[in-house]
């Protein structure tokens, strides 16, 4: 299924809220992704319709594997460029927001090389 | 006016109007790959902030404006394309791809900082150091 980029941000956010927090609700994501609380509602429907989520009792959100994987792609994505952006010299908060709006588009041979480049840089 | 939504529009427009010759809507459309409708509605906001003007059946050329901003943006494009390739040895058209993207997206902090990098490197090339070899 070709899966749509906000979909993408969904998944990620709760794998980097996962990663923060350790359990993930609902009203988490909506404040990440400033959202609405109806709209993350809706968007959890609409993953869960496509086993991309599981939704546990008190409303605690699982990844399955399917959004697992998805998740960390993008999750990798915007910590390397992120990374990459503020290894140039752009500050924290600007480098994270660009990295957000790249993630999903960037090419897979340029993500390689800059995965590449900011390994290599940073055992230097 | 959000310049950067319509960068790749004005962008294409410039890329196409080799000599100044008017642009058709159509064109533009299959050369980014999206629908005529986006295409319309896109010159018509540039139309508004002034740098393009329409003629006749959907076709528009720059306006002495649309030509100094298509110029500025296809020197940043070009110059964000070969931070990709020189710095950081991307094949072409992911390159052209990703400086696309970068040019539409990205803050001017970040694009800075590309640009100056591919022009240290470009510096670099030019003047390459003297080797030993017969």
């Amino acid at each position: 299924m070709q899966i749509h980029e906000s979909a993408e941000d969904y998944l990620e956010a709760i794998l980097a809220i996962k990663e923060e927090k350790g359990l993930v609700r609902s009203v988490d994501v909506a404040q990440r992704l400033g959202v609405s609380k109806p709209s993350v509602s809706r968007a959890m429907g609409l993953l869960r319709e496509n086993g991309y989520i599981t939704m546990g009792r008190e409303g605690w959100l699982e990844l399955t594997p399917a959004g697992y994987e998805i998740a960390d792609r993008i999750y990798e994505r915007h910590r390397i460029l992120s990374r990459w952006l503020a290894s140039l010299g752009v500050p924290e908060e600007v480098a994270a927001q660009d990295a957000c709006r790249m993630e999903h588009d960037i090419s897979a041979i340029t993500f390689q090389r800059l995965k590449e480049h900011i390994l290599a840089n940073s055992q230097g | 006016m959000c310049l950067n939504a319509l960068a790749r529009y004005l962008l294409a427009v410039y890329q196409l109007s080799a000599d100044g010759a008017a642009v058709r809507s159509v064109e533009i459309a299959n050369a980014l790959g999206v629908s005529r409708a986006s295409v319309v509605k896109s010159l018509k906001k540039l139309a508004e902030g002034g740098f393009v003007q329409k003629e006749y059946y959907g076709s528009v050329h720059l306006t002495p404006q649309g030509l100094r901003e298509a110029g500025r943006l296809h020197r940043e494009y070009t110059l964000l394309s070969s931070y990709f390739t020189s710095c950081l040895a991307c094949p072409k058209a992911a390159a052209e791809k990703d400086a696309l993207c970068a040019l539409c997206r990205f803050s001017p902090e970040s694009k800075e900082q590309m640009i100056r990098l591919a022009q240290a490197q470009a510096g670099k090339s030019f003047f390459p150091k003297k080797q030993n070899t017969p």
